[in-house]
C-alpha cells in the first residue's frame, strides 16, 4: 500500500495560530520560508501526528513537549489540532488534538479504529522525516548503538531473542547432562558386575557370554543365547534357593549401589556447592548490585511497556510523574548499561544456584528409592536407614541452600560445615557385612550364589543401558539443538550481512550522486563480531585507495551530513513500506551550493515515486534552482509567512483570498482585512500591468515580487496614455482605486490602520470594478484576460481571447 | 573377587569425532584406537588396533588426550596418517570402575594393558612408539583377561 497526503491542515500547534492548509492531493510541495516563519510547524506537527513526539523538542529534558506544541497565542479552552487526509485511504483520515481537560493537556485521535492504530503502529517503523539537526545522528551513535538501530529497524533484534531461547535450551540440556552424571552411575553398575560376574560388561553378547562360561559346571541344560534367555537360568536356580535371602540380598545390594554412586559423587557435589557458595559471598558481599540487578529487570519490563505502547500517557508507567516518554526509555537505556556487569554476575550466580538445586533434587530422589524398598522397614535394616535418612537430611542441608535468597541477608552454610564425607557412608559397612553373611549362607548352594550374581548382574546391565539410552537421548537432543543454534547464527549473521551489501551499495550510490569525482569511495557499513555475537556496525570507505574507518577521519561536515542524507534515503528506500511520502526539512543548510544542487538532482531523479515536503530556507536556492525543477515536474510551491494575526500560514491563491476576502466582508469581519486586501489588489495589478506590457524600474527577483500597489496603478496608467484612447476614458475607475485613503494607509505591509466597513465595501466594489475592465465576463472565454497576447494586427486592438472585451491599442 | 581373574570387555565403540571426544573431558583411564577394516599384521596375530593411551588425571583427561590425537597436536604420525586412509574408532576404560580392583597407578594399568597386548600379538600396538616397557609393581594381585578379540 502506497500511502500518500491528501491534505494536511495545522490549527494552534508551534506557529501555526490559525488554520494553516497543505492541500496537496497526492502531490509533492516545495516550500521556502525565511527563519523564523515557523516552517517548523509542519514538520513538528507531522511528527507528533505519527510518533507522539519531536525530536528537536523532546531531546530537551527542561521542555515540557505539549506546553512546546501549543501556539503561545491560544486560549487555555481552544483546541490544538493537526489532521492528515489521505488519498484513496478515506479510512485512515484523522485528527489527533492537544486540549486542557482538567488543567492537564491531553492528547486525542479522532480515528479509532483498529486500521489506522495498525497503520501508526507500522508508520512509527518507518523513516518518514529528517531534520538537518539530525543528520549525523547514525554516524554519531557507538557502534552496539548503530547495530541496535538497524537490527531493530529489520527485525533482526526479535530473531536475536529468539537465538537466546535457543541457547537458554541448549544450556538446559547441558546441565542435566551434567546433572544426572551418567559415567559415574555406569561406573557403579559396571563394579557391581565385576564384583558379580567377574568382568566389565557393556555389551550384551558379553553377559552371555559370561553367564553361560558361570552355569556351565551345573549342567543344567540351559544355554543362554538371547537376552530373554536369562530369565529362564534365574527361574531354575531359584526353585533351588532361599528366596527371603534373596530378596534381602538384593536389596541390600541395590542399597548398597545406589550409595557407592553417591559415595563416588562426593567430590562432585562439593565442588558445585563450593562454585555456589563461593558466587553466593560475591553477590551477598555487594548487594547493592544485586538490587541494581532486579531493578535492571523492572527496568527492562518498564522499557517493555514504554516500546509496545501499554502505556500512553506522557509519564513514567510506575510513579504516573510527568515525563516524556522518549527520554525516560534513553535514561532507563543508559542505567542498564550501568548493571550490565552486575547482571552478569548475577547470571554466573544463578547458573552454580540452579545446578547445585538439580544435583541435590536428583540425589535425594535416588535415595529415596531406597526409603521406598519394602524391607527399609524391617528391624534388621534400622541402621541403613538411619544412614540413608542422614545421608538425605545432609543433602537437604545443600538444597536448603541452593534456595536461599541471596538478598534476604542470611548467610548459607560453609562448604566445610555441610560437606559430605567418607564418613557418611561408615553404616555401609553394616550392609557390606550383611551382604557376606548372607554370601558365606549361600557359598553353601552354589545354586544361590549364582542365582544372586546374576539376578543383580542382569539388573546392572539394564541399568548400564538405561543410562546409556538416556544419555544417547539427552546427547541427540544437545546436538541438535547445538546444530540447529549454529545453522541459526550463521543465517542470521547471513541474513544481516546480505541486507548491509545491499543497503551500503544504496546508500553509496546516493552519496557518490551527490559527491562525484571525490577521493571518498566505496562507502559502506559492516558489521564487527565473531561467529556467535555481533556487537556492532561500523562505516568504512576507501579514501586514495585505503581502507578508512570510522568516516569523520576525513569527511568535512559536509560530506559527514552527505552521507547522513543518503543514509536516510536509502533508509526510505529499504524500509518504508507502508508510506509514499516524506519531509525533509532544511537538510541542504550545510551543503555549498554544488552539493545542494547535486541534492536536487538525486531528490527529483531517484525519488520521483515520492510525495515529497521539501522545506526550506535557502532562497537562493529555492529561488533559482529547486522551484524550477520542481514547476517542470508539477510540484505545488508555496511561501510560509508569519504575521501577528494568523503566525505561521501560506501565502494563499488569488482565489482563495478573493473569497476570504468575500467571506469576511459579508460577515462584517473586517479585523485585519486590510492586508488580503492589499495582496489581491497587488496580484491583480501585476496581472494587468504584464498583459498590458506597462513598463517598470527594473528591480531584482525578490524585490520584483513585492511592486507596490501605487507603483503599479502609476506604470499602467502611463502605458494606457501612450497607447488606448478607449481605455483612458476608464481613468476615472482607476483613479478611485489610486485615490482611495484605504490604498494609502494599507500599502505599508504592517499598518495599524482600521478602517470603517462602508469603506472597505467600496474599495473592494472599485478593484473588483477595476478587474472588469481588464477581465472579459464571457464565462465562455478560454482567455479572460485582456492581453497583447491576443493583440488584433488588423483592428488595432488589445483583447481577451473571445474577441468579446477590447479596446483600441497602439503599438 | 580382587585376587580372581577379571574379564575386560570394551563398550561399543565409537567413531573418532570431536562430539563423541567433548563428553569425556574430565574422566582419567585408559583409550584405545582402532581402524575400521585395516587390519594390522602384528607378528602372532592380527589386531585392528593401532594405540593405547592413558590420561593418568581428570586435569588431563581421557577427553584433552584424544583431542590431542584428533587435532594432531599430539604430534603422533601414524595416528594422523591411518585417519587419512579411513576414519578411526575409539573406546576408553574409565579408571573409576577398576579403582576396587587396582591398586595401582593408572601408569601401571597402562603398561599391564601393553604388555599383555605384547604378549598376545608380539610387539606393541603400531602407534604407541615405544620401544621398552616395565611395570613398576611386580605384586600384582589383579589379573585381567582382556578381550583382544574386540579389536579383530
Amino acid at each position: 500500500m502506497a500511502i500518500r497526503i491528501n491534505n494536511v491542515s495545522i490549527k494552534g500547534i508551534r506557529g501555526a495560530k490559525d488554520s494553516l492548509e497543505l492541500p496537496l492531493n497526492g502531490k509533492s510541495i516545495l516550500l521556502y520560508g525565511d527563519n523564523g516563519t515557523g516552517k517548523s510547524s509542519i514538520s513538528d506537527s507531522i511528527e507528533w501526528f505519527y510518533t507522539n513526539r519531536v525530536s528537536h523538542l523532546s531531546s530537551n529534558s527542561e521542555i515540557d513537549l505539549k506546553d512546546a506544541l501549543r501556539n503561545s497565542a491560544l486560549d487555555i479552552d481552544d483546541v490544538s489540532e493537526v489532521n492528515i487526509s489521505f488519498i484513496k485511504q478515506p479510512d485512515l483520515d484523522c485528527s489527533k488534538t492537544l486540549f486542557n481537560k482538567r488543567e492537564k493537556l491531553t492528547t486525542d485521535f479522532s480515528n479509532t479504529s483498529d486500521v489506522f492504530k495498525q497503520y501508526i503502529e507500522e508508520s512509527k517503523e518507518e523513516n518518514l522525516l529528517l531534520r538537518y539537526q539530525y543528520l549525523t545522528d547514525f554516524i554519531d551513535n557507538t557502534k552496539s548503538d548503530k547495530l541496535k538501530y538497524l537490527s531493530d529497524i529489520i527485525g533482526f533484534s526479535e530473531v536475536t531473542k529468539k537465538k537466546e531461547v535457543l541457547k537458554k535450551s541448549y544450556n538446559s540440556i547441558k546441565t542435566e547432562i551434567k546433572n544426572q552424571n551418567f559415567e559415574a552411575q555406569t561406573n557403579t553398575q559396571k563394579q557391581v558386575l565385576i564384583e558379580k560376574l567377574g568382568a566389565v560388561i557393556s555389551q550384551e553378547e558379553n553377559l552371555i557370554e559370561k553367564i553361560n562360561e558361570k552355569i556351565k559346571p551345573l549342567k543344567t541344560g540351559i544355554e543362554v543365547k538371547e537376552f530373554k534367555d536369562i530369565d529362564e537360568v534365574l527361574v531354575h536356580l531359584k526353585n533351588s534357593t532361599n528366596n527371603k535371602l534373596n530378596k534381602e540380598l538384593a536389596f541390600l545390594e541395590k542399597a548398597n549401589a545406589v550409595l557407592n554412586t553417591l559415595k563416588t559423587e562426593i567430590e562432585f557435589i562439593d565442588s558445585e556447592y563450593l562454585k555456589y557458595y563461593d558466587e553466593f559471598e560475591i553477590i551477598a558481599n555487594d548487594v547493592e548490585s544485586i538490587m541494581q540487578t532486579f531493578l535492571g529487570e523492572l527496568l527492562k519490563t518498564g522499557d517493555a511497556v514504554l516500546s509496545k505502547k501499554y502505556h500512553k500517557a506522557e509519564s513514567c508507567p510506575l510513579c504516573l510523574q510527568p515525563k516524556n516518554v522518549d527520554e525516560l526509555r534513553t535514561e532507563i537505556a543508559k542505567r542498564l548499561k550501568e548493571i550490565e556487569e552486575s547482571s552478569k554476575k548475577k547470571a554466573s550466580f544463578d547458573k552454580a544456584k540452579q545446578l547445585v538445586n538439580t544435583i541435590t533434587v536428583e540425589r535425594i530422589k535416588r535415595l529415596d528409592t531406597v526409603l521406598s524398598e519394602n524391607l527399609i522397614t524391617a528391624d534388621e535394616s534400622k541402621l541403613i536407614k538411619q544412614g540413608v535418612i542422614d545421608l538425605k537430611e545432609k543433602i537437604t542441608e545443600y538444597q536448603k541452600s541452593s534456595l536461599e535468597r541471596v538478598t534476604s541477608g542470611n548467610k548459607i552454610p560453609k562448604a566445610e560445615t555441610i560437606k559430605l564425607s567418607t564418613n557418611d557412608f561408615d553404616f555401609q559397612n553394616g550392609i557390606a557385612t550383611r551382604i557376606k553373611q548372607i554370601q558365606e549362607i549361600f557359598e553353601k548352594d552354589n545354586s544361590a550364589v549364582l542365582y544372586s550374581n546374576i539376578s543383580a548382574s542382569k539388573d546392572a546391565f539394564l541399568k548400564i543401558k538405561e543410562f546409556e539410552k538416556q544419555k544417547v537421548t539427552l546427547e541427540k537432543q544437545r546436538k541438535t539443538l547445538e546444530i540447529i543454534y549454529n545453522e541459526f547464527v550463521k543465517v542470521q549473521k547471513e541474513g544481516l550481512e546480505n541486507f548491509i551489501t545491499s543497503f551500503s551499495g544504496t546508500i553509496n550510490e546516493y552519496y557518490q550522486y551527490m559527491n562525484p569525482d571525490e577521493p571518498f569511495q566505496e562507502i559502506k557499513i559492516v558489521t564487527i563480531g565473531d561467529e556467535d555475537e555481533l556487537n556492532g556496525i561500523t562505516i568504512e570507505y576507501k579514501y586514495n585507495g585505503n581502507w578508512v574507518s570510522p568516516p569523520q577521519k576525513y569527511f568535512s561536515e559536509s560530506h559527514l551530513n552527505c552521507f547522513g542524507l543518503s543514509f536516510f534515503l536509502a533508509s526510505v528506500n529499504a524500509f518504508n513500506n507502508k508510506n509514499e511520502f516524506i519531509v525533509l526539512d532544511d537538510v541542504i543548510s550545510s551543503f555549498d551550493s554544488n552539493h545542494r544542487k547535486r541534492f536536487a538532482e538525486l531528490i527529483f531523479e531517484k525519488f520521483s515515486k515520492y510525495q515529497i515536503i521539501l522545506l526550506t530556507h535557502e532562497e537562493d536556492w529555492f529561488t533559482n534552482f529547486v522551484s524550477p525543477l520542481a514547476k517542470k515536474k508539477g510540484w505545488l510551491i508555496n511561501e510560509i509567512k508569519w504575521t501577528d494575526d494568523k503566525g505561521t500560514h501560506l501565502e494563499e491563491e488569488p482565489s482563495d483570498l478573493r473569497e476570504r476576502i468575500e467571506t469576511s466582508l459579508a460577515d462584517s469581519k473586517i479585523e485585519n482585512l486590510g492586508n488580503p486586501i492589499r495582496k489581491y489588489l497587488e496580484h491583480s495589478l501585476k496581472d494587468i500591468a504584464l498583459n498590458i506590457e506597462a513598463k517598470l524600474s527594473f528591480q531584482y527577483n525578490n524585490s520584483n515580487e513585492h511592486r507596490m500597489p501605487y507603483e503599479l496603478i502609476m506604470g499602467i496608467k502611463s502605458e494606457i496614455k501612450k497607447c488606448s484612447s478607449e481605455l483612458k476614458a476608464k481613468f476615472p475607475i482607476i483613479d478611485r482605486v489610486e485615490s482611495s485613503s484605504i490604498l494609502g494607509n494599507i500599502s505599508s505591509h504592517d499598518n495599524p490602520f482600521n478602517p470603517k466597513i462602508g469603506d472597505l465595501k467600496a474599495f473592494w466594489a472599485d478593484i473588483l470594478e477595476l478587474e472588469r475592465i481588464f477581465i472579459c465576463e464571457h464565462t465562455d472565454c478560454k482567455r479572460p484576460m485582456v492581453s497583447l497576447k491576443n493583440y488584433d494586427t488588423v483592428a488595432k486592438k488589445i483583447r481577451c481571447g473571445c474577441d468579446h472585451t477590447k479596446y483600441d491599442w497602439k503599438k | 573377587m580382587t585376587t580372581n581373574e577379571v574379564t575386560i570387555y570394551f563398550d561399543s565403540p565409537m567413531s573418532f569425532e570431536h562430539s563423541n571426544i567433548q563428553p569425556l573431558n574430565g574422566i582419567a583411564g585408559l583409550y584405545f584406537i582402532f581402524t575400521q577394516s585395516i587390519d594390522i599384521q602384528y607378528p602372532f596375530d592380527k589386531s585392528k588396533l593401532l594405540y593405547i593411551g592413558m590420561s593418568e588425571r581428570r586435569t588431563n583427561s581421557i577427553g584433552s588426550r584424544l583431542l590431542g590425537h584428533f587435532d594432531g597436536k599430539s604430534k603422533n604420525l601414524g595416528l594422523t596418517n591411518y585417519r587419512k586412509v579411513e576414519p578411526l574408532l575409539f573406546t576408553y576404560i574409565n579408571f573409576e570402575m577398576l579403582k576396587n580392583i587396582w591398586q595401582f597407578r593408572i601408569e601401571d594399568l597402562e603398561s599391564y594393558f601393553i604388555l599383555d597386548f605384547v604378549e598376545q600379538y608380539g610387539v606393541y600396538p603400531i602407534c604407541n612408539n615405544k620401544s621398552g616397557f616395565e611395570i613398576q609393581n611386580k605384586t600384582l594381585t589383579s589379573s585381567f583377561k582382556i578381550d583382544w578379540k574386540y579389536f579383530k
